[in-house]
């Protein structure tokens, strides 16, 4: 694999783990209310409060979206594909950065800002990498598993 | 949990979104603006440049005509070279040839010494024997 094949194929993992992070969300939340206390949960639940439903299907519509984007031809639309995903995962992020500064997540538990950092790293530099990967991909479809 | 965070948050990421998508979009439409420019202000370089590789292309048409006569010597070397070399082999053969007739011939010459010796004494003999019989 060469390396403009192999940062693609980074690229392509970074959203297809998002998604899969999200529709993963998307299930907890509707299988059980006790996921909305996760600090990247919590503060999504505000965009629609008490449905936890409504949430839970937003979270899996951003997947879908974004696993249809995975596997649709190159251009514009696919690469809008990837954004409401882009939109939910650094307001999540926003949240977690929001909790490691008041040191104290968002269902009110408190924890020093470096507990909550450790925590909530990975979502963050998920974030990050996400909002790059969307940036640099190249529109190849995507193989997960042939790769 | 901070009052409006989930507003400004969400604001946050719908602007980061749009600058992502806005630069991803915007980057490869300023370069193709960029491009054109460029087009415009570097066609007289261009044309420089080419003339110049004609000039280079015409160098290299008589240095590779030159190449070619020279091979064509190179090889009428090396023609001639296989013709000595097969005359200096042949050269070396009837050396040794000569060389073992020599060495024959060298043999030869005492077998030749003893007979000429026979002979001359057979001679001497002949005649002293003619001689005596004239006396009687």
């Amino acid at each position: 694999m060469c390396a403009s094949r192999r940062k693609e194929f980074w690229r392509l993992n970074i959203i297809w783990w998002s998604t899969v992070l999200h529709a993963t969300w998307g299930i907890l939340v509707l299988f059980s209310p006790d996921a909305l206390g996760a600090t990247p949960v919590a503060l999504l639940d505000l965009l629609v409060p008490g449905d936890r439903i409504a949430l839970g299907v937003m979270f899996l519509l951003v997947a879908a979206i974004a696993l249809v984007g995975l596997w649709s031809k190159p251009g514009k639309v696919r690469q809008l594909m990837f954004l409401p995903q882009q939109v939910f995962l650094l307001t999540a992020a926003i949240g977690c950065a929001s909790a490691i500064a008041r040191g104290q997540y968002l269902d009110g538990t408190p924890r020093p800002p470096l507990f909550i950092l450790a925590d909530q790293l990975p979502i963050i530099l998920l974030a990050i990498a996400y909002v790059v990967s969307v940036l640099t991909e190249n529109g190849v479809h995507h193989a997960p598993s042939s790769d | 949990m901070p009052p409006h965070l989930i507003d400004w948050a969400f604001v946050a990421a719908l602007v980061t979104s749009a600058i992502t998508i806005g630069t991803k979009w915007l980057l490869p439409a300023l370069q193709k603006i960029g491009r054109g420019e460029d087009d415009a202000s570097t066609a007289e370089w261009r044309g420089r440049v080419g003339a110049q590789l004609d000039q280079q292309d015409k160098a290299l048409t008589a240095l590779m005509e030159a190449t070619t006569d020279i091979a064509k010597v190179v090889a009428e070397i090396e023609r001639r070279g296989h013709g000595m070399e097969d005359a200096i082999r042949r050269s070396a053969q009837t050396s040794a040839q000569i060389a073992s007739m020599a060495e024959h011939v060298s043999s030869m010459v005492p077998k030749l010494d003893s007979l000429l010796l026979d002979a001359a004494t057979e001679e001497r003999l002949r005649r002293a024997q003619g001689r005596q019989r004239r006396n009687r």
